[in-house]
Protein backbone atom coordinates (compact mmCIF):
# COMPACT_ATOMS: atom_id res chain seq x y z
CA UNK A 1 0.00 0.00 0.00
CA UNK A 2 2.53 2.79 1.01
CA UNK A 3 5.06 1.55 -2.30
CA UNK A 4 1.76 1.92 -4.50
CA UNK A 5 1.13 5.55 -2.70
CA UNK A 6 4.44 6.20 -3.10
CA UNK A 7 5.03 5.50 -6.82
CA UNK A 8 1.47 7.31 -7.31
CA UNK A 9 3.57 10.35 -5.93
CA UNK A 10 5.81 10.48 -8.39
CA UNK A 11 4.02 9.13 -11.19
CA UNK A 12 2.17 12.99 -10.68
CA UNK A 13 5.31 14.46 -9.74
CA UNK A 14 6.64 13.85 -13.17
CA UNK A 15 3.46 15.39 -14.41
CA UNK A 16 3.33 18.16 -12.49
CA UNK A 17 6.90 19.37 -13.09
CA UNK A 18 6.56 18.96 -16.65
CA UNK A 19 3.79 21.19 -16.87
CA UNK A 20 6.49 24.00 -15.78
CA UNK A 21 9.64 22.26 -17.82
CA UNK A 22 8.06 19.95 -20.15
CA UNK A 23 11.31 18.04 -20.89
CA UNK A 24 10.50 16.21 -17.24
CA UNK A 25 7.27 14.22 -19.11
CA UNK A 26 9.90 12.72 -21.27
CA UNK A 27 12.42 11.68 -18.36
CA UNK A 28 8.64 10.06 -17.01
CA UNK A 29 8.07 8.53 -19.58
CA UNK A 30 11.84 6.83 -19.17
CA UNK A 31 11.05 6.47 -16.15
CA UNK A 32 7.24 4.29 -16.57
CA UNK A 33 9.51 2.21 -19.57
CA UNK A 34 12.26 1.39 -17.44
CA UNK A 35 10.94 0.93 -13.76
CA UNK A 36 7.49 -0.18 -14.69
CA UNK A 37 5.63 1.24 -12.06
CA UNK A 38 2.55 -0.36 -13.21
CA UNK A 39 3.78 -3.83 -12.64
CA UNK A 40 4.70 -3.31 -9.01
CA UNK A 41 2.27 -1.07 -8.01
CA UNK A 42 -0.78 -2.44 -6.48
CA UNK A 43 -3.65 -0.17 -6.52
CA UNK A 44 -4.59 2.94 -9.36
CA UNK A 45 -1.01 2.57 -11.29
CA UNK A 46 -1.72 -0.69 -11.80
CA UNK A 47 -5.25 -0.25 -13.57
CA UNK A 48 -4.09 3.07 -15.19
CA UNK A 49 -2.60 3.18 -18.94
CA UNK A 50 0.48 5.18 -17.28
CA UNK A 51 2.79 4.74 -20.02
CA UNK A 52 0.59 5.83 -22.88
CA UNK A 53 -0.68 9.22 -20.20
CA UNK A 54 2.91 10.03 -19.72
CA UNK A 55 3.82 9.45 -23.92
CA UNK A 56 1.18 11.22 -25.09
CA UNK A 57 2.20 14.47 -22.45
CA UNK A 58 5.57 14.67 -23.43
CA UNK A 59 4.85 14.64 -26.70
CA UNK A 60 1.48 17.32 -26.31
CA UNK A 61 4.35 19.39 -24.15
CA UNK A 62 7.29 19.51 -26.64
CA UNK A 63 4.68 20.33 -29.47
CA UNK A 64 3.16 22.83 -27.39
CA UNK A 65 5.47 24.36 -25.22
CA UNK A 66 9.35 23.48 -25.89
CA UNK A 67 10.04 23.78 -29.29
CA UNK A 68 13.45 25.16 -29.46
CA UNK A 69 16.74 24.62 -30.69
CA UNK A 70 16.04 21.43 -32.36
CA UNK A 71 19.03 19.04 -33.35
CA UNK A 72 20.43 18.85 -36.98
CA UNK A 73 19.48 15.98 -38.33
CA UNK A 74 21.94 13.44 -38.65
CA UNK A 75 22.47 9.79 -40.54
CA UNK A 76 22.16 8.04 -37.24
CA UNK A 77 18.88 9.64 -36.44
CA UNK A 78 17.54 8.74 -40.07
CA UNK A 79 18.62 5.20 -39.78
CA UNK A 80 16.60 4.96 -36.70
CA UNK A 81 13.89 6.83 -38.48
CA UNK A 82 13.66 3.87 -41.32
CA UNK A 83 14.39 1.27 -38.88
CA UNK A 84 10.76 2.58 -37.11
CA UNK A 85 9.23 2.46 -40.70
CA UNK A 86 10.71 -0.74 -41.88
CA UNK A 87 9.71 -2.72 -38.66
CA UNK A 88 6.47 -1.49 -39.94
CA UNK A 89 6.53 -2.75 -43.36
CA UNK A 90 7.93 -6.33 -42.20
CA UNK A 91 4.41 -6.65 -40.85
CA UNK A 92 2.84 -6.91 -44.34
CA UNK A 93 4.55 -10.61 -45.08
CA UNK A 94 4.82 -11.56 -41.44
CA UNK A 95 4.79 -15.43 -40.21
CA UNK A 96 2.33 -15.06 -37.48
CA UNK A 97 0.71 -11.92 -37.98
CA UNK A 98 -1.08 -11.90 -34.69
CA UNK A 99 1.96 -12.33 -32.46
CA UNK A 100 3.78 -9.63 -35.03
CA UNK A 101 1.06 -6.92 -33.90
CA UNK A 102 1.61 -7.89 -30.52
CA UNK A 103 5.48 -6.78 -30.49
CA UNK A 104 5.16 -4.41 -33.11
CA UNK A 105 3.38 -2.36 -30.34
CA UNK A 106 5.85 -2.39 -27.71
CA UNK A 107 8.56 -1.97 -30.37
CA UNK A 108 7.51 0.43 -32.46
CA UNK A 109 6.62 2.28 -29.19
CA UNK A 110 10.16 2.11 -28.48
CA UNK A 111 11.72 3.06 -31.71
CA UNK A 112 9.49 5.99 -32.11
CA UNK A 113 9.60 7.33 -28.66
CA UNK A 114 13.59 7.17 -28.55
CA UNK A 115 14.20 9.10 -32.42
CA UNK A 116 11.64 11.55 -30.16
CA UNK A 117 14.22 11.86 -27.42
CA UNK A 118 16.67 14.06 -29.42
CA UNK A 119 14.48 16.57 -29.55
CA UNK A 120 13.75 17.21 -26.19
CA UNK A 121 16.82 16.27 -24.35
CA UNK A 122 19.00 19.03 -26.25
CA UNK A 123 21.32 20.59 -22.97
CA UNK A 124 24.04 19.50 -20.57
CA UNK A 125 21.45 19.52 -17.82
CA UNK A 126 18.78 17.61 -19.42
CA UNK A 127 21.07 14.89 -21.05
CA UNK A 128 22.33 14.85 -17.46
CA UNK A 129 18.48 14.19 -15.95
CA UNK A 130 17.95 11.76 -18.84
CA UNK A 131 21.48 9.81 -18.03
CA UNK A 132 20.18 9.83 -14.16
CA UNK A 133 16.71 8.82 -14.70
CA UNK A 134 17.46 6.20 -16.62
CA UNK A 135 20.20 4.78 -14.23
CA UNK A 136 17.95 5.66 -11.26
CA UNK A 137 14.82 3.79 -12.51
CA UNK A 138 17.11 0.91 -13.36
CA UNK A 139 18.60 0.96 -9.91
CA UNK A 140 15.18 0.67 -8.50
CA UNK A 141 15.57 -3.01 -9.58
CA UNK A 142 18.97 -3.78 -8.97
CA UNK A 143 19.89 -2.35 -6.00
CA UNK A 144 17.86 -4.71 -3.74
CA UNK A 145 18.63 -7.66 -6.25
CA UNK A 146 22.17 -6.89 -5.82
CA UNK A 147 21.91 -6.77 -1.85
CA UNK A 148 20.11 -10.00 -1.47
CA UNK A 149 22.09 -11.46 -4.09
CA UNK A 150 25.37 -10.86 -1.73
CA UNK A 151 23.17 -11.97 1.17
CA UNK A 152 22.22 -15.12 -0.58
CA UNK A 153 24.42 -15.62 -3.23
CA UNK A 154 22.00 -15.28 -6.33
CA UNK A 155 21.26 -18.04 -8.64
CA UNK A 156 20.31 -19.41 -12.30
CA UNK A 157 16.54 -18.41 -12.79
CA UNK A 158 16.08 -17.24 -9.07
CA UNK A 159 13.73 -13.98 -9.38
CA UNK A 160 15.51 -11.88 -6.79
CA UNK A 161 13.60 -8.55 -8.59
CA UNK A 162 10.77 -6.57 -8.49
CA UNK A 163 8.69 -8.00 -10.53
CA UNK A 164 7.98 -12.12 -11.92
CA UNK A 165 7.68 -13.89 -14.34
CA UNK A 166 10.00 -14.49 -17.55
CA UNK A 167 10.28 -11.27 -19.44
CA UNK A 168 10.96 -7.70 -19.41
CA UNK A 169 13.64 -7.04 -16.17
CA UNK A 170 12.57 -10.37 -14.59
CA UNK A 171 14.23 -12.39 -17.68
CA UNK A 172 17.88 -13.09 -16.53
CA UNK A 173 19.85 -11.99 -19.87
CA UNK A 174 17.78 -9.06 -19.95
CA UNK A 175 18.23 -7.77 -16.58
CA UNK A 176 22.36 -8.51 -16.68
CA UNK A 177 23.29 -6.64 -19.69
CA UNK A 178 21.25 -4.04 -18.81
CA UNK A 179 22.95 -3.43 -15.52
CA UNK A 180 26.06 -3.98 -17.26
CA UNK A 181 25.06 -1.15 -19.61
CA UNK A 182 24.57 1.17 -16.57
CA UNK A 183 27.91 0.66 -14.97
CA UNK A 184 29.98 2.88 -16.88
CA UNK A 185 26.95 5.71 -16.97
CA UNK A 186 27.22 5.53 -13.22
CA UNK A 187 30.16 6.21 -13.24
CA UNK A 188 30.56 8.79 -15.90
CA UNK A 189 27.68 10.74 -13.35
CA UNK A 190 30.57 9.85 -10.58
CA UNK A 191 32.52 12.60 -12.11
CA UNK A 192 30.61 14.95 -13.90
CA UNK A 193 27.43 15.04 -12.09
CA UNK A 194 25.64 18.81 -11.57
CA UNK A 195 22.51 18.07 -10.36
CA UNK A 196 23.12 16.05 -6.98
CA UNK A 197 25.12 18.40 -4.46
CA UNK A 198 29.14 18.09 -4.64
CA UNK A 199 30.40 16.54 -1.60
CA UNK A 200 33.36 14.17 -0.89
CA UNK A 201 30.88 10.81 -0.69
CA UNK A 202 28.83 11.20 -3.88
CA UNK A 203 31.59 9.12 -6.09
CA UNK A 204 31.59 6.40 -3.40
CA UNK A 205 27.44 6.54 -3.85
CA UNK A 206 27.66 6.13 -7.62
CA UNK A 207 30.39 3.07 -7.08
CA UNK A 208 28.25 1.61 -5.22
CA UNK A 209 25.48 1.69 -7.12
CA UNK A 210 27.78 0.43 -10.08
CA UNK A 211 29.44 -2.57 -7.61
CA UNK A 212 25.29 -3.84 -7.33
CA UNK A 213 25.08 -3.84 -11.00
CA UNK A 214 27.98 -5.92 -11.52
CA UNK A 215 26.82 -7.97 -8.49
CA UNK A 216 23.47 -8.33 -9.96
CA UNK A 217 24.39 -9.14 -13.19
CA UNK A 218 26.71 -11.75 -11.94
CA UNK A 219 23.94 -13.18 -9.71
CA UNK A 220 21.69 -13.93 -12.65
CA UNK A 221 24.50 -16.69 -13.01
CA UNK A 222 24.12 -15.99 -16.86
CA UNK A 223 27.11 -16.89 -18.98
CA UNK A 224 26.47 -13.46 -21.28
CA UNK A 225 26.94 -11.60 -18.15
CA UNK A 226 30.35 -12.73 -17.58
CA UNK A 227 31.15 -12.41 -21.40
CA UNK A 228 29.54 -8.91 -21.29
CA UNK A 229 31.77 -7.85 -18.18
CA UNK A 230 35.29 -8.95 -19.80
CA UNK A 231 34.04 -6.92 -22.53
CA UNK A 232 33.38 -4.04 -20.44
CA UNK A 233 36.39 -4.36 -18.27
CA UNK A 234 38.57 -4.72 -21.71
CA UNK A 235 36.72 -1.28 -23.49
CA UNK A 236 36.57 0.68 -20.65
CA UNK A 237 40.19 0.18 -19.54
CA UNK A 238 41.60 1.16 -23.94
CA UNK A 239 39.03 4.42 -22.94
CA UNK A 240 40.63 5.07 -19.52
CA UNK A 241 43.76 7.80 -18.89
CA UNK A 242 45.03 6.07 -16.27
CA UNK A 243 45.28 2.26 -17.83
CA UNK A 244 47.33 1.12 -14.96
CA UNK A 245 45.39 1.97 -12.32
CA UNK A 246 42.35 0.57 -14.00
CA UNK A 247 43.79 -2.68 -14.84
CA UNK A 248 44.95 -3.13 -11.35
CA UNK A 249 41.16 -2.05 -10.19
CA UNK A 250 39.80 -4.69 -13.21
CA UNK A 251 42.39 -7.47 -11.84
CA UNK A 252 41.11 -6.89 -7.89
CA UNK A 253 37.06 -7.12 -9.35
CA UNK A 254 38.26 -10.07 -11.38
CA UNK A 255 40.23 -11.77 -8.89
CA UNK A 256 37.36 -11.09 -5.98
CA UNK A 257 34.55 -12.80 -8.16
CA UNK A 258 36.61 -16.28 -8.38
CA UNK A 259 37.49 -16.12 -5.19
CA UNK A 260 34.11 -15.35 -3.86
CA UNK A 261 31.64 -16.98 -6.33
CA UNK A 262 29.93 -20.02 -5.45
CA UNK A 263 30.48 -23.75 -6.85
CA UNK A 264 27.33 -23.42 -8.48
CA UNK A 265 28.31 -20.38 -10.66
CA UNK A 266 31.27 -21.73 -11.35
CA UNK A 267 29.44 -24.59 -12.71
CA UNK A 268 27.32 -22.67 -14.56
CA UNK A 269 29.87 -20.64 -16.09
CA UNK A 270 31.97 -23.67 -16.98
CA UNK A 271 29.11 -24.71 -19.65
CA UNK A 272 30.36 -22.22 -21.74
CA UNK A 273 33.21 -24.51 -22.79
CA UNK A 274 31.13 -27.82 -23.28
CA UNK A 275 28.24 -26.08 -25.56
CA UNK A 276 27.63 -28.91 -27.24
CA UNK A 277 26.37 -31.18 -23.69
CA UNK A 278 24.42 -27.96 -22.92
CA UNK A 279 21.22 -28.45 -24.19
CA UNK A 280 20.72 -24.41 -23.71
CA UNK A 281 23.83 -23.42 -25.58
CA UNK A 282 23.51 -26.36 -28.14
CA UNK A 283 19.59 -25.08 -29.14
CA UNK A 284 20.85 -21.36 -29.69
CA UNK A 285 23.13 -22.77 -32.41
CA UNK A 286 20.88 -24.79 -33.98
CA UNK A 287 18.32 -21.90 -34.25
CA UNK A 288 20.77 -19.87 -35.66
CA UNK A 289 21.03 -22.21 -38.30
CA UNK A 290 17.63 -22.49 -38.72
CA UNK A 291 17.46 -18.97 -39.41
CA UNK A 292 20.21 -18.24 -41.94
CA UNK A 293 18.47 -21.56 -43.88
CA UNK A 294 15.30 -19.43 -43.76
CA UNK A 295 16.99 -16.30 -44.86
CA UNK A 296 17.66 -17.75 -48.09
CA UNK A 297 14.19 -18.40 -48.67
CA UNK A 298 12.85 -15.05 -47.31
CA UNK A 299 15.79 -12.75 -47.25
CA UNK A 300 13.11 -10.06 -46.40
CA UNK A 301 12.43 -11.64 -43.10
CA UNK A 302 9.16 -13.04 -41.53
CA UNK A 303 8.20 -9.88 -39.30
CA UNK A 304 8.00 -9.54 -35.68
CA UNK A 305 7.77 -13.47 -33.64
CA UNK A 306 9.20 -14.89 -36.55
CA UNK A 307 10.88 -17.64 -34.34
CA UNK A 308 7.21 -19.09 -33.99
CA UNK A 309 7.32 -21.09 -37.03
CA UNK A 310 10.56 -22.72 -36.65
CA UNK A 311 10.99 -26.66 -35.96
CA UNK A 312 14.25 -27.25 -34.32
CA UNK A 313 16.19 -30.97 -35.62
CA UNK A 314 18.16 -32.41 -32.52
CA UNK A 315 20.45 -35.22 -33.35
CA UNK A 316 20.27 -38.56 -31.71
CA UNK A 317 21.53 -38.96 -28.18
CA UNK A 318 21.23 -41.67 -25.40
CA UNK A 319 17.79 -40.44 -24.27
CA UNK A 320 16.48 -39.72 -27.90
CA UNK A 321 18.08 -42.50 -30.61
CA UNK A 322 15.65 -41.38 -33.39
CA UNK A 323 16.92 -37.68 -32.46
CA UNK A 324 13.71 -35.37 -31.94
CA UNK A 325 12.16 -31.91 -33.18
CA UNK A 326 11.42 -28.81 -31.23
CA UNK A 327 9.02 -26.07 -32.50
CA UNK A 328 8.90 -22.38 -32.03
CA UNK A 329 12.56 -21.76 -30.26
CA UNK A 330 13.47 -17.56 -29.65
CA UNK A 331 16.56 -16.38 -31.37
CA UNK A 332 18.81 -15.97 -28.59
CA UNK A 333 20.66 -13.58 -29.99
CA UNK A 334 20.08 -9.77 -31.80
CA UNK A 335 21.38 -10.45 -34.51
CA UNK A 336 19.31 -13.74 -35.20
CA UNK A 337 16.22 -12.14 -34.29
CA UNK A 338 16.69 -9.22 -36.23
CA UNK A 339 18.03 -11.33 -39.62
CA UNK A 340 14.77 -13.69 -38.98
CA UNK A 341 12.63 -11.01 -38.38
CA UNK A 342 13.63 -8.02 -40.49
CA UNK A 343 15.53 -9.86 -42.38
CA UNK A 344 18.36 -8.59 -44.44
CA UNK A 345 17.51 -4.85 -44.69
CA UNK A 346 16.75 -4.79 -41.47
CA UNK A 347 20.07 -6.32 -40.35
CA UNK A 348 21.63 -3.94 -42.55
CA UNK A 349 20.10 -0.84 -41.09
CA UNK A 350 20.74 -2.07 -38.04
CA UNK A 351 24.63 -2.89 -38.17
CA UNK A 352 24.41 0.61 -40.15
CA UNK A 353 23.27 2.18 -37.22
CA UNK A 354 25.26 0.75 -34.44
CA UNK A 355 28.31 1.67 -37.05
CA UNK A 356 27.70 5.27 -37.97
CA UNK A 357 26.82 5.52 -33.77
CA UNK A 358 30.06 4.03 -33.04
CA UNK A 359 32.38 6.10 -35.02
CA UNK A 360 30.62 9.31 -34.25
CA UNK A 361 31.08 8.74 -30.65
CA UNK A 362 35.12 7.56 -31.21
CA UNK A 363 35.77 10.86 -33.56
CA UNK A 364 33.72 12.97 -30.53
CA UNK A 365 36.09 11.65 -27.86
CA UNK A 366 38.86 12.60 -29.98
CA UNK A 367 37.56 15.99 -30.74
CA UNK A 368 36.14 17.41 -26.94
CA UNK A 369 38.71 15.15 -24.34
CA UNK A 370 41.26 18.07 -24.95
CA UNK A 371 39.07 20.85 -24.14
CA UNK A 372 38.72 20.73 -20.23
CA UNK A 373 34.99 22.54 -20.73
CA UNK A 374 33.72 19.59 -22.80
CA UNK A 375 35.06 16.71 -21.21
CA UNK A 376 32.03 15.56 -19.62
CA UNK A 377 31.37 15.05 -23.07
CA UNK A 378 34.34 13.04 -24.04
CA UNK A 379 33.70 10.99 -20.98
CA UNK A 380 30.12 10.55 -21.64
CA UNK A 381 31.08 10.00 -25.26
CA UNK A 382 33.28 6.85 -23.55
CA UNK A 383 30.47 5.31 -21.78
CA UNK A 384 28.02 5.29 -24.08
CA UNK A 385 30.51 3.60 -26.55
CA UNK A 386 31.31 1.00 -23.74
CA UNK A 387 27.60 0.47 -22.73
CA UNK A 388 26.87 -0.38 -26.46
CA UNK A 389 29.76 -2.71 -27.11
CA UNK A 390 28.63 -4.61 -23.80
CA UNK A 391 24.55 -4.78 -25.49
CA UNK A 392 26.63 -5.90 -29.10
CA UNK A 393 28.25 -9.04 -27.30
CA UNK A 394 26.08 -9.76 -24.35
CA UNK A 395 23.01 -9.40 -26.90
CA UNK A 396 24.38 -12.01 -28.96
CA UNK A 397 23.12 -14.28 -26.94
CA UNK A 398 19.67 -12.83 -25.59
CA UNK A 399 16.66 -11.70 -27.92
CA UNK A 400 16.89 -7.79 -26.63
CA UNK A 401 17.28 -6.05 -29.89
CA UNK A 402 14.32 -3.91 -29.67
CA UNK A 403 14.12 -3.16 -25.79
CA UNK A 404 14.52 -0.12 -24.54
CA UNK A 405 18.00 0.22 -23.18
CA UNK A 406 19.76 -0.15 -26.27
CA UNK A 407 17.61 2.50 -28.68
CA UNK A 408 18.09 5.22 -25.18
CA UNK A 409 21.85 5.18 -25.38
CA UNK A 410 21.41 5.91 -29.07
CA UNK A 411 19.10 8.59 -28.30
CA UNK A 412 21.63 9.87 -25.97
CA UNK A 413 24.66 9.53 -28.57
CA UNK A 414 22.42 11.67 -30.92
CA UNK A 415 21.59 14.11 -28.31
CA UNK A 416 25.49 14.71 -27.21
CA UNK A 417 26.73 15.13 -30.82
CA UNK A 418 24.22 17.20 -31.49
CA UNK A 419 24.78 19.33 -28.56
CA UNK A 420 28.80 19.46 -29.43
CA UNK A 421 27.98 20.43 -33.10
CA UNK A 422 25.99 23.24 -31.45
CA UNK A 423 28.67 24.39 -29.09
CA UNK A 424 31.59 23.62 -32.11
CA UNK A 425 28.93 25.51 -34.63
CA UNK A 426 28.92 29.09 -32.06
CA UNK A 427 32.71 28.81 -32.08
CA UNK A 428 33.13 29.08 -35.72
CA UNK A 429 34.57 32.48 -36.70
CA UNK A 430 32.15 34.06 -38.96
CA UNK A 431 33.80 34.49 -42.74
CA UNK A 432 32.75 36.80 -45.86
CA UNK A 433 29.52 38.69 -45.57
CA UNK A 434 28.46 37.28 -42.40
CA UNK A 435 31.34 38.50 -40.55
CA UNK A 436 30.98 42.22 -42.57
CA UNK A 437 27.41 42.22 -41.55
CA UNK A 438 28.36 41.56 -38.07
CA UNK A 439 31.14 44.26 -37.24
CA UNK A 440 28.54 46.89 -38.84
CA UNK A 441 25.98 45.65 -36.36
CA UNK A 442 29.09 45.96 -33.74
CA UNK A 443 30.21 49.54 -34.83
CA UNK A 444 26.69 50.76 -35.01
CA UNK A 445 26.29 51.44 -38.90
CA UNK A 446 23.21 50.51 -38.39
CA UNK A 447 20.54 52.92 -36.77
CA UNK A 448 18.12 50.73 -36.11
CA UNK A 449 19.00 48.95 -33.05
CA UNK A 450 16.37 45.79 -33.18
CA UNK A 451 17.07 45.50 -36.95
CA UNK A 452 20.67 44.87 -36.05
CA UNK A 453 19.66 42.79 -32.91
CA UNK A 454 17.58 40.65 -35.21
CA UNK A 455 20.34 40.11 -37.78
CA UNK A 456 22.91 39.10 -34.83
CA UNK A 457 20.45 37.06 -33.70
CA UNK A 458 19.82 35.18 -37.55
CA UNK A 459 23.83 35.10 -37.87
CA UNK A 460 24.35 33.03 -35.17
CA UNK B 1 11.74 -4.91 2.60
CA UNK B 2 14.68 -4.38 0.75
CA UNK B 3 12.22 -3.93 -2.56
CA UNK B 4 11.34 -0.92 -0.79
CA UNK B 5 14.53 0.64 0.36
CA UNK B 6 15.37 -0.26 -3.25
CA UNK B 7 12.83 1.95 -4.49
CA UNK B 8 12.64 4.35 -1.80
CA UNK B 9 16.38 4.90 -2.37
CA UNK B 10 16.07 5.34 -6.11
CA UNK B 11 12.71 7.30 -6.15
CA UNK B 12 14.39 10.39 -3.76
CA UNK B 13 17.18 10.52 -5.80
CA UNK B 14 15.69 10.64 -9.08
CA UNK B 15 13.43 13.03 -7.41
CA UNK B 16 15.72 15.39 -6.27
CA UNK B 17 17.94 15.20 -9.44
CA UNK B 18 14.34 16.24 -11.38
CA UNK B 19 13.48 19.28 -8.88
CA UNK B 20 17.02 20.27 -9.69
CA UNK B 21 16.92 19.76 -13.82
CA UNK B 22 14.08 21.74 -13.56
CA UNK B 23 15.94 24.71 -11.66
CA UNK B 24 18.88 24.93 -13.66
CA UNK B 25 17.17 24.42 -17.20
CA UNK B 26 15.67 27.77 -16.87
CA UNK B 27 18.30 30.04 -14.81
CA UNK B 28 21.61 28.26 -16.61
CA UNK B 29 22.69 29.15 -20.34
CA UNK B 30 21.73 25.71 -22.37
CA UNK B 31 24.77 25.72 -24.53
CA UNK B 32 28.66 26.35 -23.16
CA UNK B 33 30.15 28.92 -25.81
CA UNK B 34 33.64 28.22 -27.12
CA UNK B 35 35.39 30.87 -29.04
CA UNK B 36 37.64 29.24 -31.66
CA UNK B 37 40.86 31.81 -32.15
CA UNK B 38 44.65 31.39 -34.09
CA UNK B 39 46.63 32.63 -32.22
CA UNK B 40 47.91 31.91 -28.89
CA UNK B 41 45.48 32.57 -25.79
CA UNK B 42 45.42 36.25 -24.19
CA UNK B 43 45.26 36.78 -20.45
CA UNK B 44 41.52 37.63 -21.14
CA UNK B 45 40.58 34.49 -23.16
CA UNK B 46 40.26 32.44 -20.03
CA UNK B 47 40.75 29.06 -21.95
CA UNK B 48 43.36 26.24 -23.00
CA UNK B 49 45.12 25.08 -25.70
CA UNK B 50 43.47 22.57 -27.58
CA UNK B 51 45.96 20.79 -28.88
CA UNK B 52 45.34 20.89 -32.35
CA UNK B 53 46.91 23.90 -32.28
CA UNK B 54 44.73 25.96 -31.77
CA UNK B 55 42.63 28.22 -28.73
CA UNK B 56 39.68 27.53 -27.31
CA UNK B 57 37.97 30.75 -25.61
CA UNK B 58 35.06 29.70 -23.30
CA UNK B 59 32.26 32.12 -22.33
CA UNK B 60 28.69 31.20 -21.33
CA UNK B 61 26.23 31.86 -23.40
CA UNK B 62 22.48 32.18 -22.53
CA UNK B 63 19.52 31.08 -25.19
Amino acid sequence: MLRSLWLLFLYVSFIGLGIAAPFVLTLGYVWVDTFQPQLVAYIILNQLPVAMIMGAAAFVGYFALDRRAPPRPTLIHLLHVVMAIWVTVTLIWAEAPDSAWDKWDWAFKTLAFSAFVPLVIRSRVQIEAFAQTYVFSLAANFVPFGLKTLISGGGYGTNLGLTQGNYGLAEGGQLSTVCLMAVPIALFLSRHSQLLPKFKLMPLGYYAIAGLAIVTALGTYERSALIGLVVLGAYMLTQSRRKVLFGCLVAIIGVTIVYTASSRWEARIKTIGHFEQENSAYTRILVWKWTLGYIEDHPLGGGFNAYLIDHIDFPPDPEHPGGFTEFGRAFHSIYFEILGEQGIPGIILFLSLVGTMMLSLRRLTKRTRKTPELAWCADLSGALQSGVAVFLTSGAFVSIAFQPIFWYFVAMSISLRAYVWRVEQQAKPLEGWRHTAQGAVAHGAWRNKGAGQAVNARLR
Amino acid sequence: MLDLMGIMFSSVIMLFVIVRAVQLDSTQPWFQTIARNKGPAGDDAGGTASGDGRTWRVREKSR
